[in-house]
């Protein structure tokens, strides 16, 4: 295994990551020196509404992108009705930027499965699914090998902790579709058809896996879970700020020196975050834009990092919080690249079932891709603006083309310098500077 | 209530449709009648009408390619963008939503133009634009759009993205990828109609096109409907391809003779001569939504008709 | 899918007759199936190498010079453009989105693993250790 690159050890604010590292945390045996599993043997004989209520109480919001309150999500699933009912995990991390999901489940496999048996408790979901991306090989095996020591240590069954409520976890893999991390394309995925996101409502709760009541979380909401359980929703209040309790984890990539996945209570600067946690930018450059949460969060420039990690402070600076991919680009970065790059990938991730993604993400592309071969002009960026717009505000069926459209956007909004001069004056300052440093 | 994409069955000279859609006019207000506004006129559906259907009944064009009121709705095409209030503000589809009770819809608003117009700009960027030698050409739901909801100049210059062209998908249907909108009509009327897989899309994003299986032709006894559900010139009759323009054509009511189902089916003539037969057959009220067998037996008995016929008299049948 | 992954590792990549048979012991349709194949990025309708680069090049892997590395990937398996299959049909390279591993950027993905930090002279071990038929053990 490569070194940690990310939180662990013991602090206040590592509710998550305290143990991540420690030898054997992997194995059903070592989680349980550490306390492993008794939080669900404990949620087992709790009632299953006063779960959903605690985690309400918790203030917990989904860290897969759109930050929707978890107790409250938990809340819509129907009463049962006798047939089944499904939790879906989805570990389809695949929004560039973030790999938090795998920092979790390569360390610690077992908090993953305990957080998704209390959820399914909760729920009163008797089988849970956990759709991981094809290209996670390695999480894919620890998970499976996770679940077959819960199978072995009867954990998974008919009986755990000899309470009569069978429970079981299977696992799916995703074959290479960043849209499946969409919450109804994962469920087509899941039925094995091709991963087109469905029109809502209906909403997976009422009608989800199998057209039937689903919960879909990721797989940080789910690890975050038990500690909550263990400890109380009160104490988890204590952290982060008043709308946005807790910590969450953020990767941190890029032009830093020190990349990783880093625990953080909500709230804390970005400064913080990418100047001390991530080591800042390397000698001799300077910091000059970061994406706060994933490509598909709103690029910010670097006078920026004063705003904070909580959904509310991103919403005003307009961005968000998203998966808490932070993207850090310095000085030798050209923003006319990037987004093309980010735009390249929005274009080929595009499902192709509703038009403006389809066809305007392509048509994004080929504009950037003219205006960096030079060959563009002042009309162009405002075909580029045009697009934008046109990809936005509930255009689309699902949120991919919206990003797509905030790509070009906030880097237009930000850097308009730059794309003026690739389109009017045909040259790249950053490409010069460049050449002039490495010459 | 005919489907305001499809041909024109009206002008068709079909009979009017008597199968009772969810809000038809004429049909009292039950209990369960939903009062909401549309552009400041108010109209009463039954529950779960979809706001697309309760703007016909005001005559109010909410346009549309995906959405056909024989099959489910996807909310794939986005051309049906309005505003809805209370709601979020942002522009809904019109084909995916049920409406309620004091609904206040406005389909004439700039963010609802705005986004129709932006929709119609994107299907045609690929759009090849050959309408003068397109059968579809005159009676084409595209050309109409862009005519009443598009922009009127053409920001477009880049190059398009081309495809192989047309396809036989079997000996009476040919495929133009280039022109199709992705609508998913015709893979959804397989899906949910004919209940066969034969017709699906392959890739994914702008790469997207639709396809029979491995290049095989067409076996469905129902395929030859989608020529007709194709709200654009993608699928076209290879049987009739080239042969007339729209506007030549007089249509008549007619019922298929070739089997005991008796479907209606229009009957095209051009200069007294029989030239085209519909395939779609209309549902007949309280029946299965089943389309009539016309592909099959139509095509038999042209090829029959043709073959016994001499050429000068070929289009007499 | 699963059905399909397992056509898939016979041969390496889907052919339509591999596609057929799949479609018929699921009870589906074969253009369904191939629908299906279509859509995901991981499914190969065409012939790969034995060992497949899957390099890749967003943002944060591009802010570290991925493409850099995807063109030594490309010289030191003598291909001249990304996913030609080189003339040993060892090795083909593929340009991929966010793999999810951006604190060790760049990376690659490679005969299952990841492959963390990488260097033109990285590159150029795994390569030659593949040649040399040896599959050693390095996970990242």
């Amino acid at each position: 295994m490569a070194e940690l690159r990310g939180s662990h050890g013991k602090a206040r604010h590592h509710l998550l990551t305290q143990h991540f590292g420690a030898a054997g945390l992997a194995t059903l045996k070592g989680y349980q020196k550490l306390g492993g599993y008794d939080t669900l043997e404990k949620a087992l004989a709790m009632e299953p509404k006063a779960l959903v209520d605690e985690v309400k109480a918790s203030g917990l919001r989904g860290r897969g992108g759109a930050g929707f309150a978890t107790g409250v999500k938990w809340g819509f699933m129907p009463p049962p009705d006798g047939g089944p009912r499904y939790v879906v995990v989805n570990a389809d991390e695949s929004e560039p930027g973030t790999s938090k999901d795998r920092y979790i489940i390569e360390n610690s496999p077992h908090m993953v499965l305990e957080g998704i048996l209390i959820a399914a408790f909760a729920v009163q979901s008797h089988q849970a699914w956990i759709y991981i991306r094809g290209e996670y090989d390695r999480p894919y095996r620890m998970l499976m090998d996770a679940i077959g020591e819960l199978r072995e240590a009867k954990i998974l069954g008919p009986k755990p902790f000899g309470k009569d409520y069978p429970l079981d976890i299977q696992m799916y893999r995703g074959h290479g579709a960043y849209i499946c991390g969409e919450e109804t394309a994962l469920l087509e995925s899941l039925e094995g058809k091709r991963a087109q996101p469905r029109s809502r409502p209906p909403y997976p709760a009422v009608k989800g896996a199998w057209a039937r009541p689903t919960l879909l979380n990721n797989i940080e909401t789910l690890a975050t879970v038990p500690w909550i359980i263990k400890h109380g929703a009160a104490e988890y209040t204590k952290f982060g700020t008043e709308k946005n309790r807790g910590t969450r984890l953020l990767s941190v990539s890029g032009n830093v020196r020190k990349p990783g996945v880093y625990e953080i209570e909500i709230g804390v600067p970005f400064t913080h975050v990418i100047m001390e946690l991530a080591g800042g930018p390397f000698e001799g450059r300077q910091i000059k834009a970061f994406w706060p949460g994933g490509s598909s969060a709103k690029v910010l420039p670097a006078s920026r990092m004063d705003v904070t990690t909580d959904a509310e402070a991103l919403a005003a600076a307009d961005s968000m919080a998203g998966s808490g991919g932070c993207m850090v680009a310095d000085n030798s970065a050209c923003m006319v690249e990037t987004t093309y790059r980010l735009l390249k990938f929005y274009a080929y991730e595009s499902c192709g079932k509703c038009t403006p993604c389809r066809v305007g993400g392509n048509w994004a592309v080929r504009t950037v891709a003219k205006i960096l071969a030079g060959e563009g002009s002042r009309l162009d960026l405002q075909i580029l603006d045009k697009i934008q717009a046109g990809l936005q505000d509930g255009r689309c069926l699902c949120g991919l083309g919206d990003s797509a459209g905030w790509v070009v956007q906030s880097a237009m909004n930000h850097f308009p310098e730059e794309f003026e001069e690739h389109a009017v004056r045909h040259t790249c300052s950053v490409k010069r500077e460049r050449a002039a440093a490495s010459a | 209530m005919p489907d305001q994409t499809a041909p024109d069955l009206g002008r068709r000279g079909n009979p009017p449709q008597t199968a009772k859609q969810p809000g038809a006019p004429g049909e009292s207000p039950d209990s369960t009648g939903i009062t909401l506004s549309i552009d400041g006129r108010t109209v009463t559906v039954p529950k779960g009408t979809l706001l697309v259907e309760a703007a016909k009944l005001l005559s109010i064009e909410v346009p549309v390619f995906c959405y056909h009121h024989k099959l489910n709705p996807v909310g794939a095409c986005r051309l049906c963008l309005v505003e809805i209030s209370p709601g979020p503000p942002k522009p809904q589809t019109a084909c995916t939503t049920p409406v309620a009770e004091g609904m206040v819809v406005r389909t004439n608003t700039a963010g609802a133009v705005a986004a129709r117009a932006d929709i119609l700009e994107y299907e045609l960027l690929n759009h090849p634009l050959d309408c003068p030698v397109c059968d579809k050409g005159g009676e084409c739901p595209l050309q109409d759009y862009t005519f009443r909801h598009g922009y009127p100049t053409s920001r477009i210059d880049a190059p398009r993205l081309h495809f192989e062209k047309p396809i036989p998908l079997s000996d009476k249907i040919a495929l133009d990828r280039e022109r199709c909108v992705l609508c998913y009509r015709c893979t959804r009327y397989y899906d949910e109609i004919a209940w066969e897989q034969e017709l699906t899309t392959d890739q994914r994003g702008v790469q997207s096109y639709i396809t029979n299986q491995f290049d095989r032709p067409l076996q469905s006894i129902f395929s030859g409907n989608i020529i007709d559900l194709c709200p654009v010139g993608a699928l076209t009759s290879r049987v009739w391809r080239f042969e007339s323009r729209p506007w030549d054509m007089d249509h008549t009511a007619s019922v298929c003779s070739k089997c005991a189902v008796g479907s209606t089916t229009p009957r095209s003539t051009r200069r007294s001569a029989c030239a085209h037969r519909g395939w779609v057959a209309s549902t007949r009220p309280g029946t299965m939504p089943w389309k009539g067998c016309c592909t099959t037996c139509a095509a038999r008995s042209w090829a029959s008709r043709c073959a016994r016929t001499s050429p000068t008299k070929r289009r007499s049948c | 899918m699963p059905a399909l992954d397992i056509a898939q590792e016979q041969e390496g990549y889907l052919t339509p007759e591999a596609m057929t048979e799949v479609a018929h012991a699921l009870n589906l349709d074969p253009g369904y199936v191939e629908g299906v194949a279509t859509f995901y990025s991981l499914f190969h309708l065409e012939p790969v190498g034995k060992h497949r680069m899957y390099i890749c090049t967003n943002l944060a892997c591009m802010l570290r010079g991925a493409y850099d590395i995807l063109a030594h990937a490309n010289h030191a398996i003598g291909v001249a453009e990304t996913g030609e299959v080189s003339s040993d049909e060892l090795f083909s390279t593929e340009e991929v989105e966010c793999l999810g591993a951006c604190e060790y950027a760049p990376m690659m993905r490679l005969d299952h693993a990841y492959h963390y930090d990488l260097t033109p002279e990285k590159i150029d071990a795994l390569v030659a250790e593949r040649r040399q038929g040896k599959r050693t053990k390095h996970r990242g």
